[in-house]
């Protein structure tokens, strides 16, 4: 008979399939709701990138005076951090503003910044309570500078590649002095020598911010040695005239701006005031007696107040030697130094100062170096350990490894070398180094190695506790070894605690291949560890 | 729904004729045939959808800025006086793929903490011919690309002051160097 019945059944599946749909539907909902929870990574990750952006990118807030300018009592008024030299040079880092950023106080509020209260407000942002890490290293130093606390296992971050520009520095030693007709050949008591900083020449000749000499925003260096070099000896004289018996006295510095052909003296604050004789801290006041250095070293900040963008810029020392003698003097000082002309002194043939300028023979010029800025963010925890580079050589200067025989080593620039990397070659040949381990646990070693080896040879690196009388082997690369590809493979082992503290821990590096032809690559290496 | 099933509008149907809810279960039955359709094309559009790891653009951002990074510090000249090292690296007599190799390494891999990364990478570059044809010249690499890898492309334009691409050296030329950049 044929009737509908079945069609009760199709209800029901028709029903459950509803069902079905609806319950995987609200099933694939549920991961959005965790959406909040699972976007912590990804939000450190971009907290850091920002983070790594304004540091590398920008030049911080205030601009002028530039924020790195600001001393410990007016820190409050540093809007934000930023370590480029300008908004124009991206990666380019001012060395100056480095030295300020990493000025940390861990105890006195009233010295440096205070981690992590004064870069969250300026370098991090936001209200949430991230923890952070920041980390800067001159790829040509080991040492590196830091800010934050150690790292957990999982953290966002950035690393960025970047360009640190140095200062500019000159040196009037004795032999420059001669050459340039610095030394008054008359017997005076009385000398004054004068350096001159056109800023105009200086701001023009180069637009370029990255290789600018810019007084206002870099500190500038002179440093005038071998002053008693410039004395003439006449030991028959009455009195006699001999540099180990004459005094030098620094009477004055005076600082004189040239604007619109007019000359005006300005002060000089006692936080400009030379350094003498190598000494760590600024003259207190003058006069003062000197041996034989003094090193003029200007605050951007004070040459910034200045407001001499377009101005000249005389630096003048007054000397006094007895007994009177040849000196160090370049500048006719009319009619005296108390009442300083600048006209007659400085626009007069008898005077030619010291030019910082662009010429090399002068001035050492600002270079720019590699570095790596990395940008840690997270949250919660912090690590336990951290490992800081005791020792790391790249092979790209000088060597300093016991070589046994010489004859085996090289230092070889080619494939597949990284730059320079020690090559071991043709005999049996070991290298090794002894490096204190002092105030350090929790050693570990990276390097890089490789092999070409014909069969029956052997390269291995090893560490000694004992400077070197028994071997402990961390890594062997055989004849046939996946790593004897002629191609250099990075290794990181962390040693036992008989490296801990131990002035003689020892690496070493030993080739077992006496065949011509084998060869075993060695580069990067790293030895860190945890500060006790 | 009527409990004798039947058609209500068969004239063998003893309700014939009268008003039932016979009618609601082909109602309910087009809906829910309806929406298993709809369903089944929501299902099947998405299956044929392709995903990627969430996190996985953060990684490639990362990198591509890091590679970006190093190729703009290897086209800034460390001081007035010479030319970048990109500059050197193309605008010598040969062009230097081993120190293009040896500089990219260590900055790409160089990281403030003591281990080291293991980024490798592919470059070339391309220039314009004479007859304004393209041509890409395999310039260094650290490993051979399989396919496999997960690469992000990072680019620079590079001013050289040569005879390029056929090219007289009548003036400066712009060069394309393009890396492929992965971790190991």
């Amino acid at each position: 008979m044929t009737n509908d019945n079945g069609n009760l059944s199709i209800d029901f599946l028709v029903g459950f399939t509803v069902f079905i749909l609806a319950f995987i539907w609200v099933v694939s909902m549920i991961p959005g709701l965790l959406i909040g929870l699972q976007s912590y990574s990804i939000d450190y990750d971009a907290v850091a990138y920002r983070t790594g952006v304004i540091l590398t990118e920008d030049p911080g807030w205030p601009a002028s005076p530039a924020w790195e300018s600001y001393g410990d009592p007016q820190k409050f008024n540093i809007t934000r951090f930023g370590l480029a030299i300008s908004k124009d040079t991206p990666n380019i880092l001012s060395q100056d503003k480095i030295n300020r950023f990493f000025n940390i106080s861990t105890t006195n509020p009233s010295v440096g910044f205070i981690y992590p209260d004064d870069y969250h407000q300026r370098a991090i942002f936001g209200d949430y309570p991230y923890n952070f890490k920041i980390s800067l290293r001159d790829i040509n130093e080991v040492r590196k500078r830091s800010v934050g606390e150690r790292l957990p296992e999982g953290y966002g971050s950035i690393r960025r590649v970047v360009k640190i520009k140095g200062t500019s520095n000159a040196t009037i030693n004795e032999s420059y002095s001669l050459s340039h007709g610095y030394i008054k050949s008359d017997n005076a008591t009385t000398h004054v020598f004068s350096m001159l900083i056109n800023n105009t020449k200086l701001l023009g000749d180069i637009r370029n911010p990255a290789y600018q000499i810019d007084t206002s925003r870099e500190q500038i260096l002179i440093n005038i040695t071998d002053l008693k070099s410039t004395i003439t000896e006449f030991p028959t004289a009455v009195p006699p005239i001999t540099r180990a018996t004459s005094s030098i006295s620094l009477e004055d510095m005076k600082i004189y701006k040239l604007d619109a052909g007019i000359y005006s003296n300005i002060p000089l604050p006692a936080s400009n005031n030379p350094f003498i004789d190598g000494n760590s801290t600024r003259l207190p006041s003058f006069p003062a007696n000197v041996n034989e250095n003094i090193t003029v070293k200007l605050n951007p900040q004070y040459i910034d107040s200045m407001k001499a963008q377009n101005s000249q810029i005389y630096i003048t020392l007054q000397f006094n030697v007895t007994p009177a003698s040849t000196f160090l003097n370049n500048t006719r000082a009319l009619p005296d130094i108390n009442n300083f002309d600048g006209k007659l002194s400085f626009e007069n043939a008898s005077t030619t100062p010291f030019i910082y300028d662009y010429n090399p023979a002068n001035v050492t010029q600002p270079t720019l170096r590699d570095a790596i800025l990395e940008v840690a963010v997270w949250s919660g925890n912090t690590g336990l350990e951290s490992i800081e580079d005791l020792f790391s050589d790249d092979f790209e200067g000088s060597h300093t490894w016991i070589e046994n025989p010489s004859s085996g080593i090289d230092w070889d620039v080619n494939f597949p070398c990284v730059g320079t990397c020690i090559r071991a070659r043709d005999e049996n040949v070991s290298i090794q180094r002894t490096i204190s381990t002092i105030g350090y646990s929790s050693i570990s070693v990276s390097f890089d190695m490789g092999a070409s080896f014909s069969p029956g040879n052997s390269v291995a690196a090893r560490w000694s506790p004992d400077g070197g009388t028994t071997w402990n082997i961390l890594k062997q690369i055989n004849d046939n070894d996946p790593e004897d590809d002629n191609t250099l493979h990075p290794f990181t082992y962390s040693l036992p605690a008989g490296a801990d503290n131990n002035p003689a821990f020892t690496l070493g590096f030993a080739l077992a291949g006496a065949n011509p032809g084998d060869k075993a690559y060695i580069d990067n290496i790293v030895v860190g560890g945890m500060p006790n | 729904m009527d409990p004798r099933g039947g058609n209500p509008l068969r004239k063998d149907n003893p309700c014939a004729g009268r008003a039932n809810s016979d009618g609601q279960l082909y109602t309910i039955e087009g809906i829910a045939a309806g929406l298993i359709m709809i369903m089944t094309a929501y299902l099947v559009v998405n299956a044929t959808s392709v995903y990627t790891a969430g996190d996985t653009h953060i990684s490639d951002m990362q990198l591509e800025q890091l590679g970006s990074d190093v190729l703009k510090i290897m086209d800034t000249p460390e001081n007035v006086t010479v030319n970048s090292e990109l500059q050197m690296i193309l605008g010598g007599a040969t062009v230097d793929g081993a120190r293009f190799k040896s500089r990219f390494l260590a900055l790409s891999n160089n990281r403030t903490q003591l281990n080291r990364d293991h980024i490798q990478f592919d470059a070339s570059y391309t220039c314009r011919k004479q007859d304004n044809s393209t041509v890409t010249i395999p310039l260094s690499s650290s490993r051979n690309l399989t396919g496999g890898e997960h690469a992000v492309r990072v680019t620079k334009w590079v001013i050289v002051d040569k005879a390029f691409c056929d090219l007289p050296a009548t003036k400066p030329r712009a060069v394309l160097v393009e890396v492929l950049m992965w971790r190991d």
